[in-house]
């Protein structure tokens, strides 16, 4: 227990370069708060009261330990944390993991309102979840100014899947090649997809688009593999 | 539903494509047409048309040994490297232009630039871990074949991505364990010939895990670019410690650390892992349970396999790689699958590159014995038993545990 003790006063000192030692201590304490609902809550809270006057490398160590106890009573603390550039990782890394309906609605909120890499960041937690909740919105970022978050777009559509998504993927206008590839590789994704649920059809029209010669060695052999697979099926 | 036609892509015609056109063109018509003796070829050197054009993405310590084993390769033509730090990457050229007496070596910061490049067919990575499922699964994407080093994955969700990038793109993806056949060879012999009946267990001895990293501050070298070693993996400061590329694993290397690597565990792991798993011959498959031991001689692992096998990892009075058979069974035995082509495990890529084979430590066999290493690590921090659903890739009633699977790329990474 003492411990412990030691290893929340050193939690609280943490910085760059502080000595680390104490700090292992929490991984008992996790481990040993394993199917203890309150002891789980009880270390939950200690965290995210710590959370707003930690040091940076306090802010990582915390939403580390997090990611092992966190549940919805972290959301609203960490969803302040989302469209900040210092701490938006470190929020989606616990958010991504809760796997419950908050976490993905803060993940949402945000995504709407950030914008350039924190938004890429956002739309990729989303593209994880596979929430198809946030097709709309990657549709629409399809057609962002900022080419790294339309070309993220794309590569979220195609994790998430389905009509709605194929459709938005559509509608991509693709000038360069690493659109191009970048859309193929998205519908290809939805293809497999529509294959792996026994929808044939959707998936051999999308094959079909990619078999002509025009399109890149490697690209055609994927989508001939994939109108095989449906006819096989 | 229906979708527009997808824009022409531009063509897709690769050097060796170019070289073959042109010599057949040359040949039809009756006009002098000069070809130099490199692109010709000799009797240690492919004819250009031949050649497997080649990149190199984290020229560092493996990654320059890696190119330097396809450098002096006479079927390879290597024209491009990417590094964080510039005098790797500038080094990392000058090696390529001493071998061909040219400077055609072109250098990349931006491994996606390598890999847009058309004429090029295959490349090799050998960055930190934390890099490796982003850069070969964008590496299939854009229809290049890859031999990636080890450890392949950084994590148990990034396998899995890995794996159906290769297949959906039939590429040939190597992983980069010479160790897995060339180490363990009596061990390995010895489970295959038969002779020692059916296997029951195997003892595996490799460690320390990977801690997480909270060293001080230092200014970033003025030829390195510190955002980009960093990627994916959670923004922390610069310290020559937390990036240098040695192999050890005691602190002052990247293998230390957990944002990274995952320690001896991973890094000696996919060498001793990968070989019991051969020699076990149980590298298509996941354990299916892991078992956590702690007892007075320090905490220890016992994964078993469905078809009842049994590995373990730093079991106490066992050796690594002490095989238990079962006395008095001799089975037949069945020939032990080897490297194609010449050349180790460089030759077996370049080889299956060729004739489009699997290679000896094909992707999917790298990504099952990497598992081994992941899964371990997740029940020595957990320090409790696990139950492994490989189909499903979740651990099964283990909330917790599968928390651990993956973790949030550093944006604007996605995975």
């Amino acid at each position: 227990m003492e411990d412990w003790d030691k290893a929340w006063e050193a939690l609280k000192g943490l910085d760059w370069g502080t000595d680390v030692g104490p700090l292992a201590a929490f991984d008992r304490m996790i481990a040993d708060a394993h199917g203890n609902v309150e002891a789980t809550a009880e270390l939950e809270n200690k965290l995210l009261a710590m959370l707003s006057s930690a040091t940076a490398a306090g802010r990582d160590f915390i939403c580390r330990r997090l990611v092992s106890v966190g549940s919805a009573r972290s959301v609203s603390t960490l969803a302040s944390m989302l469209t900040q550039a210092e701490t938006s990782q470190l929020a989606r890394m616990v958010l991504e993991q809760l796997r419950i309906e908050e976490a993905t609605t803060a993940l949402r909120a945000a995504a709407e309102s950030a914008t350039g890499a924190v938004k890429i960041g956002l739309l990729g937690s989303l593209a994880k979840l596979k929430d198809a909740g946030s097709v709309a919105m990657l549709a629409a970022a399809t057609k962002d100014a900022d080419g790294a978050t339309s070309h993220a777009a794309v590569w979220c559509l195609g994790q998430i899947g389905g009509a709605d998504a194929v459709a938005a993927l559509a509608s991509v206008v693709a000038n360069d090649d690493a659109t191009k590839i970048a859309v193929a590789d998205a519908l290809l994704l939805c293809a497999d997809r529509f294959l792996a649920e026994g929808k044939n059809a959707a998936a051999r029209d999308l094959y079909k688009k990619y078999t002509g010669e025009a399109q890149p060695k490697h690209v055609r052999l994927a989508a001939n593999k994939g109108v095989l697979a449906t006819v096989r099926r | 539903m229906s979708l527009p036609e997808p824009n022409a892509p531009a063509p897709q015609n690769s050097r060796r494509d170019f070289l073959k056109q042109t010599s057949a063109a040359a040949a039809s018509l009756a006009i002098p047409y000069v070809i130099t003796s490199q692109a010709l070829g000799n009797a240690h050197r492919a004819p250009a048309s031949d050649r497997i054009v080649m990149g190199g993405i984290g020229l560092g310590n493996m990654g320059s040994g890696d190119q330097g084993a396809f450098l002096g390769r006479g079927d390879v033509q290597y024209v491009a490297v990417c590094d964080a730090r510039k005098h790797i990457m500038n080094a990392a050229k000058e090696r390529a232009d001493k071998q061909y007496q040219n400077s055609d070596c072109q250098t990349y910061a931006d491994f996606r630039d390598i890999l847009a490049r058309t004429d090029i067919d295959a490349v090799h990575i050998a960055t930190p871990d934390h890099w490796h499922a982003i850069q070969v699964i964008q590496a299939c994407i854009n229809g290049k074949d890859v031999y990636c080093q080890k450890p392949e994955t950084k994590t148990l969700r990034e396998g899995p991505l890995m794996v159906q990038a290769a297949r959906r793109y039939s590429r040939v993806v190597s992983g980069g364990s010479q160790r897995v056949l060339e180490d363990y060879r009596g061990v390995v012999d010895q489970c295959w010939s038969g002779e020692l009946g059916p296997i029951k267990s195997i003892n595996v001895n490799v460690g320390p895990l990977a801690q997480q990293c909270y060293l001080p501050a230092e200014s970033v070298p003025e030829d390195m670019d510190w955002e980009r070693w960093l990627g994916p993996a959670p923004w922390a400061p610069y310290n020559s410690k937390r990036c240098d590329g040695n192999f050890g694993t005691g602190g002052n290397s990247w293998r230390s650390y957990s944002d990274y690597s995952g320690g001896g565990m991973t890094d000696w792991g996919a060498h001793h892992f990968g070989g019991a798993t051969f020699a076990i011959d149980v590298r298509s498959m996941q354990p299916e349970e892991v078992l956590y031991h702690d007892g007075e001689q320090g905490p220890h692992l016992t994964f078993r396999y469905p078809n009842g096998i049994l590995l373990t990892h730093n079991c106490p009075g066992k050796e690594n790689m002490q095989v238990e058979g079962t006395p008095g069974e001799k089975r037949e035995g069945k020939p032990v699958p080897s490297y194609k082509g010449q050349g180790g495990i460089y030759g077996d890529f370049i080889e299956c590159v060729k004739t489009r084979e699997n290679p000896f430590r094909d992707i999917e066999y790298a990504v099952n014995s990497v598992a081994v290493s992941h899964l371990g690590i997740i029940a020595y921090q957990l320090k409790r038993n696990l139950k492994w659903d490989a189909a499903a890739q979740q651990f099964i009633d283990d909330l917790q545990a599968n928390r651990l699977l993956d973790y949030a790329r550093r944006e604007p990474w996605l995975l």
